[in-house]
């Protein structure tokens, strides 16, 4: 017989064996059903409630804002950005307060006033990596991708999405539009990426050098600090108002403020000392209660998923440990197998492939089982979500079905390993002695 | 001579233990027919199974054509078994998960050396030479003892053996059937020629063998065979249960050849019902699940709508006086105005 033949041999043996132990199979095809689909599904939800949690505590401000000492900060707004300012710092400042222990992001934005046809309008450049208050504003699911050319709104802007800005020169595309925050320098700001920023910088200073106007690189530093209406009114009495007026003249890389989030062990009062020591800089801290309660939350969704994680390991161990005994119950028909002188090869292949039948059957049913189990979730918290107001949001197509692959990976593993472990020692022992244990009941 | 053992013995246990076969001196030859007896937990079975190539010995040798089968890696013991041994067990010994014809194919499925097709056919043809034909298809669990007896035999010879070694093949039946069997053996042996060591409790069954053995507390010793003990079958029984007039290998039909092909498919029929049963309920929720959830969008949208609308209604014509709208839940909204007179709570449509 073939190779090939042999095999399907053993399939169509494997087949018949597992065919004829119906309840057998069906509570280990069960037990198979239940872990696959109560993993996948605690890895959807968890995964939403995760980001749920995130986006809602993010939605809720920075925890510390670090900004130039000179800088006026309205303390009741949510700190979800500054105050418009001439103020600025080097960017490289940044890159101190991420050695801060205690201090897990560093979102730095840069707000600047433009002109767009004669009106005055806040430009917010931000980094969209490291940002943590503008882009949790965005509509549930998009987040579009920001290039030099792309705008986001806030929520009071005149302009809808796809509307198309004349900024120095540039045409400017609104990619979205962020939701309401009430705070009103944020809701009246167009949000761009660092960029984008530099790009309009450099177009300004094309037209100007056409023009004949001198580039003063204006060195930042707070001492030099101007008010910022008074710049915008002499640029207004001056009555030029060809195309130089839609950007103050700057210079590329400064940064107004950096928006600073904690760690869930970190204490407030702590990193605000450590940042304090830096020369030149003032903090403006967040609403505390909201800070706790989003490091509180952080801990506990990871206590949560981590005991979720063992259940999980507990429920494997279990269906390990049932494949694991069924196929030592059977070591008396082993005996007999090898007695007619099935090779161990052959006999492990009978186990194993009766194994990997029950637990593929169990784990396709377990995926849908897992589906149904996220679509009731969705129906039930996903909708009080929605009515509350707090974005939840599924994984991404390709975390489902990497989910759904690994989910189905582990189930075959499971009951096959589980098989495994008897199936090999079995090879070691005499069939007669095999044939006796059973035998011995 | 096919086989030989000398200075077999087998200690159970460590230390002290337990000497289940303490000295087996055994000559077969070939076609021979040797009997063993004797008295329970004297060691016939160890020293079958030590024979059989099922357990080891604790020392000495079984040669199998001058060749020591202990001496021989897994692989080829396993092979070993397959084509020239055939084992009857004292106990049921068929696997109840596979039919009668599969249980007797099975040895030659697994000796690769024919196809499947053969297999079944040689399969069928011994079902009929032991008068099984009726029951091919019957599970383990629907024969009788005496059938599944039978079934044992059949499957021991499906490859043609050189040597078999059946222990107890008769215990726990009555007596015609004990009978039936003892002439069936015979019978056999006669037309295929192969060694066959029995051991037995039935002092009738032992004294028809060439030589007769005795086992003593794990010593085998020749016994002499009575002279004019033998009792030849009474020929009126040797039709009465098995139809052993009919000669083998004339059965062409191919209804067990395929019967291959029927083999596993109960568990294909069972995977694709649990299938199709599991896409119904799948596709009965995410039914249900798109109606829900188009009806929770829609309630969703109807409420912002309604508050939009009794925002926009509020702010247009009290413009200043109202600050915010809050929905008290169904129907119920409250106003807040900026004035100092009381909130009104209002129910709209
Ligand atoms: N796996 C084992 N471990 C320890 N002792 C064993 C084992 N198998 C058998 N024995 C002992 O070896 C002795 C011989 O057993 P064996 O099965 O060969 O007897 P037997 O002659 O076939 O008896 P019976 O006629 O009842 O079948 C018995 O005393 C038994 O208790
Ligand atoms: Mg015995």
């Amino acid at each position: 017989m073939t190779r090939r033949g042999t095999l399907f041999l053993l399939l169509r043996l494997a087949a018949q064996n597992v065919g004829r132990r119906r309840l057998r199979t069906l509570f280990l095809g069960l037990s198979v059903t239940m872990a696959v689909g109560v993993g996948f599904a605690a890895f959807a939800t968890g995964w939403s409630l995760r980001d749920g949690i995130a986006t809602s505590f993010s939605r809720m401000g920075a925890d510390l804002v670090v900004v130039p000492v000179g800088t006026l900060v309205n303390i009741t707004s949510t700190l979800l950005t500054v105050q418009p300012t001439d103020q600025e710092f080097d960017a490289s400042l940044g890159e101190k307060l991420w050695t801060i222990p205690g201090i897990a992001q560093v979102a730095p934005q840069r707000i600047v006033r433009a002109e767009v046809e004669g009106r005055p309008i806040n430009l917010i450049a931000f980094d969209p990596a490291a940002d943590f208050t503008v882009q949790p504003w965005l509509p549930e699911g998009r987040r579009p991708i920001l290039t030099t050319q792309s705008l986001i709104a806030g929520e009071r802007v005149e302009n809808k999405p796809g509307a198309v800005l004349d900024i120095c020169g540039r045409s400017m595309v609104i990619e979205a539009r962020l939701g309401k925050t009430g705070v009103g320098p944020f809701d009246d700001s167009y949000f761009l990426s660092f960029p984008a920023l530099d790009a309009l910088i450099a177009s300004r200073q094309k037209i100007s050098i056409a023009a004949g106007i001198p580039i003063s690189a204006k060195p930042v530093a707070p001492a030099q600090a101007v008010d910022p209406l008074a710049v915008l009114a002499t640029h207004h009495h001056a009555g030029s108002a060809g195309p130089i007026n839609c950007l103050p003249d700057l210079a590329p890389g400064p940064v107004s403020a950096f928006l600073l989030q904690l760690s869930p062990a970190a204490s407030a009062g702590s990193v605000k000392f450590a940042v304090g020591q830096i020369p030149g800089l003032k903090i403006v801290a967040g609403n505390p209660v909201f800070t706790a309660s989003r490091q509180a939350l952080g801990s506990l969704f990871w206590g949560i998923a981590v005991f979720a994680g063992l259940l999980l390991l507990a429920l494997l161990f279990l269906v390990t440990l049932l494949f694991s005994a069924i196929v030592q119950e059977r070591y008396r028909e082993i005996g007999l197998l090898r007695a007619m002188g099935a090779r161990p090869g052959q006999i492990m292949s009978i186990i194993l492939i009766e194994a990997g039948l029950i637990t593929s059957l169990g784990g396709l049913l377990g995926l849908g089982f897992g589906l149904s189990l996220v679509l009731a979730f969705a129906r039930s918290l996903g909708l009080y979500f929605a009515s509350l107001g707090v974005p939840f949001a599924w994984p991404p197509d390709w975390a489902m079905w990497l989910a759904a692959v690994a989910a189905m990976v582990f189930a075959t593993c499971i009951g096959i390993i589980g098989a495994f472990i008897p199936a090999w020692r079995a090879r070691q022992l005499e069939p007669y002695l095999m044939i006796q244990t059973e035998n011995a009941r | 001579m096919i086989l030989r053992t000398s200075g077999l013995r087998k200690h159970y246990g460590a230390g002290a233990g337990y000497e289940a076969v303490s000295e087996a001196e055994l000559t077969l030859k070939q076609g021979e027919f040797v009997s063993i007896v004797g008295r329970s937990g004297s060691g016939k079975s160890t020293l079958l199974a030590m024979i059989g190539a099922l357990t080891k010995p604790s020392e000495g040798q079984v040669l199998l054509e001058g060749e020591d089968i202990w001496s021989l890696p897994e692989k080829a013991l396993a092979d070993l078994r397959c084509r020239h041994m055939g084992f009857i067990f004292q106990f049921f010994s068929l696997l109840a998960s596979l039919r009668a014809v599969d249980n007797v194919a099975l040895p030659a499925l697994l000796g690769r050396s024919t196809t499947a097709q053969d297999a079944y056919l040689r399969a069928q043809n011994l079902l009929l030479r032991v008068g099984l034909e009726d029951r091919m298809f019957a599970y383990p669990g629907e024969m009788s003892g005496g059938e599944q007896r039978r079934v044992v035999i059949a499957r021991a010879l499906i490859n043609k053996p050189r040597l078999l070694l059946a222990d107890e093949p008769t215990s726990d039946l009555d007596e015609d059937t004990e009978n039936d069997i003892i002439v069936l053996l015979e019978e056999l042996r006669r037309e295929a020629a192969f060694g066959m060591i029995v051991v037995t409790h039935n002092l009738e069954l032992a004294k028809r063998a060439d030589r007769m053995f005795e086992m003593k507390d794990g010593v085998l010793t020749a016994a002499d065979l009575p002279e004019g003990a033998f009792h030849p079958v009474r020929p009126e029984r040797r039709f009465g249960h098995t139809k052993l007039t009919v000669p083998a290998n004339i059965v062409r039909s191919v209804d067990g050849a395929r019967a291959v092909y029927r083999l596993g498919e109960n568990f294909w029929a069972a995977a694709g019902r649990a299938l199709v049963f599991g896409g119904l309920i799948f596709a009965l929720v995410l039914f249900g699940n798109y109606g829900l959830a188009r009806y929770q969008r829609h309630q969703v949208l109807m409420r912002k709508e309604r508050l939009d609308a009794l925002a926009e209604l509020a702010t247009s014509t009290l413009k200043g006086e109202i600050a915010s709208v809050v929905s008290l839940g169904e129907r119920h909204y409250k106003q807040r105005s900026i004035s100092k007179t009381p909130a009104a709570t209002s129910r709209s449509m």
